[in-house]
């Protein structure tokens, strides 16, 4: 199940039909309506400030800069989330206690807050990396939480029967049962690590992807913008083409 | 004949339900060591949950359980209607599972798996194939053996024939009946199909709905020259008298 949609998450050059087809549109616009590319830019022009970006290093600079910052983020958040997740399954009293407070503090935007981790951790890079990892923290919790209390009854009948303690049906069913939600909440996490190091270089930065975009705006300079936003959605596929890579290195792992 | 466990007016009922809509009370038995005992009735009837009472997952409201002395735990198996394999572990691993639970280094089970595999016709390359690459049937043997590693006394088997197809059913019906022949096991086994109950069993008991409880205890005998195999077992000249009598006991039992 999860293979095919790994396998089906394969690069086919049908894939490009739709950027092919959005591009040629929006030159074609550009060049009907010449007034327009002040508000949409214009492809070439894109492609030039991607490349002026790269070639002065600048681009690489800032995408290197968010990209260890939305990296970093994900991975403290994703590997506490799952880790307070299941171990709200082992203790369940407390999990019962706590969920309450996790959706209320999950449903909170990153962006309310994002100002406040400013405040709390200054405008250096850590105070993103935390911005990322409140923005999947929650995320992981849920997820590992809800694959935790999905296990099949049944499992944790046959541990028991078998004579299995509490802390062998964990280690041996509850957390390998798990181990799907826990990739899917990585999925979500990829996307959601990303925006909150972007929003945290948006409220306060020198540096980064948000910074960039940010000044381009400012400038009025869409071109730049767009160029942006082109890298930080490669930056997206990048780290997704990591999860994938690491789910088919676990789940190949399962079956081996 | 000693006894695996006794159960002693031992009565089941859900919390919410109020005490006189308990799902059975009284229900008094000795399972023996050996046997095949086999529980039919209607559904409803508790038939599972008396099973369910005697592997621990839930605990009578009255009554007594008691397991033969000499043991530290409960020392029953647990067979499920669709196995509990876990998709994750090779068959050797899943058959490694209560060796690693006792503490137990996970060779030390290697000549009990390929005396059971070949009881059970299983080749050994099966080891090293996941559930989900295994026939219904492939799987209900591999979940008997891996019950069996744990050494109970009792088995429990909670209708593990239902899902398989004609043929696999008699087959493993046949093996399963060996089996407890050659070990001296006691069996519980849970099923709808009377056929089956006279074809494996040495005694079927008949629920009753509604707090009824036990409402038939039938010894069969069908040794006479050597008891048939459960592919013959229908043939055999009492096989319409049993029938009878059980299917009499459970048009009463509804």
């Amino acid at each position: 199940m999860l293979s095919e949609h790994v396998a089906s998450a394969r690069f086919s050059w049908a894939h490009l039909l739709p950027a092919a087809l959005l591009i040629l549109s929006w030159e074609w616009l550009a060049w009907r309506f010449p007034e327009s590319r002040f508000f949409f830019s214009e492809p070439g022009a894109v492609l030039m400030a991607l490349w002026s970006g790269v070639a002065s290093g600048e681009l690489l600079r800032h995408t290197a800069v968010t990209g260890f910052e939305a990296l970093l983020g994900f991975a403290i958040g994703t590997t506490c989330g799952a880790v307070i997740g299941l171990s709200f399954w082992y203790w369940a009293p407390v999990g019962r206690m706590a969920r309450p407070y996790i959706v209320a503090a999950g449903a909170v935007p990153v962006f309310a807050i994002a100002p406040m981790v400013i405040v709390w951790f200054g405008i250096g890079i850590f105070a993103k990396v935390m911005v990322a990892v409140l923005s999947t923290l929650f995320v992981a919790i849920t997820q590992a939480y809800q694959g935790a209390t999905n296990v099949d009854p049944r499992y944790l009948r046959l541990m028991a029967v078998l004579g299995g303690t509490r802390k062998q049906s964990f280690i041996k069913v509850v957390a390998p049962s798990a181990l799907q939600w826990v990739l899917n909440s990585m999925r979500l996490n990829v996307g959601l690590a990303l925006a909150g190091a972007f929003v945290g270089e948006f409220i306060s930065s020198q540096q980064g992807l948000g910074w960039y975009i940010l000044r381009a705006a400012s400038l009025f300079d869409v071109s730049r913008v767009l160029a942006g936003c082109v890298v930080l959605a490669t930056l997206a596929l990048v780290l997704n083409a990591g999860v994938d890579a690491l789910e088919r290195t676990l789940t190949r792992r399962r079956s081996a | 004949m000693s006894s695996a466990i006794e159960l002693d007016r031992v009565a089941f009922g859900y919390p919410s339900e109020a005490p006189e809509r308990a799902l059975f009370a009284n229900v008094s038995l000795a399972i023996d060591y050996g046997q095949i005992t086999c529980l039919v009735g209607p559904s409803g009837c508790g038939k599972t949950t008396l099973l369910n009472l005697l592997a621990g997952f839930i605990i009578p409201t009255s009554g007594e359980l008691r397991f033969s002395a000499g043991h530290s735990g409960r020392p029953v198996g647990y067979i499920f209607q669709n196995d509990a394999l876990l998709p994750w572990r090779s068959i050797r691993a899943n058959l490694g599972l209560p060796a690693e639970l006792q503490g137990r280094p996970a060779a030390s089970d290697d000549a009990r798996i390929a005396e059971y595999m070949d009881a059970f016709n299983l080749e050994a390359s099966v080891l090293r194939q996941f559930p989900e690459h295994l026939s219904g049937g492939m799987r209900q043997r591999i979940a008997i053996i891996q019950a069996l590693l744990a050494d109970p006394d009792i088995l429990l088997l909670d209708e593990p024939f239902g899902a398989l197809d004609f043929f696999t059913r008699l087959r493993l019906e046949a093996e399963f009946r060996s089996l407890i022949d050659t070990h001296g096991k006691a069996a519980v086994l849970v099923t709808h199909d009377i056929d089956e109950a006279i074809a494996v069993g040495d005694r079927v008991i008949v629920m009753g709905r509604a707090r009824r409880g036990i409402v038939a205890d039938i010894r069969i005998d069908l040794e006479e020259p050597a008891r048939p195999g459960p592919e013959a077992v229908r043939g055999h000249r009492l096989f319409g008298r049993y029938f009878t009598a059980i299917w009499e006991s459970l048009r009463d039992a509804v």
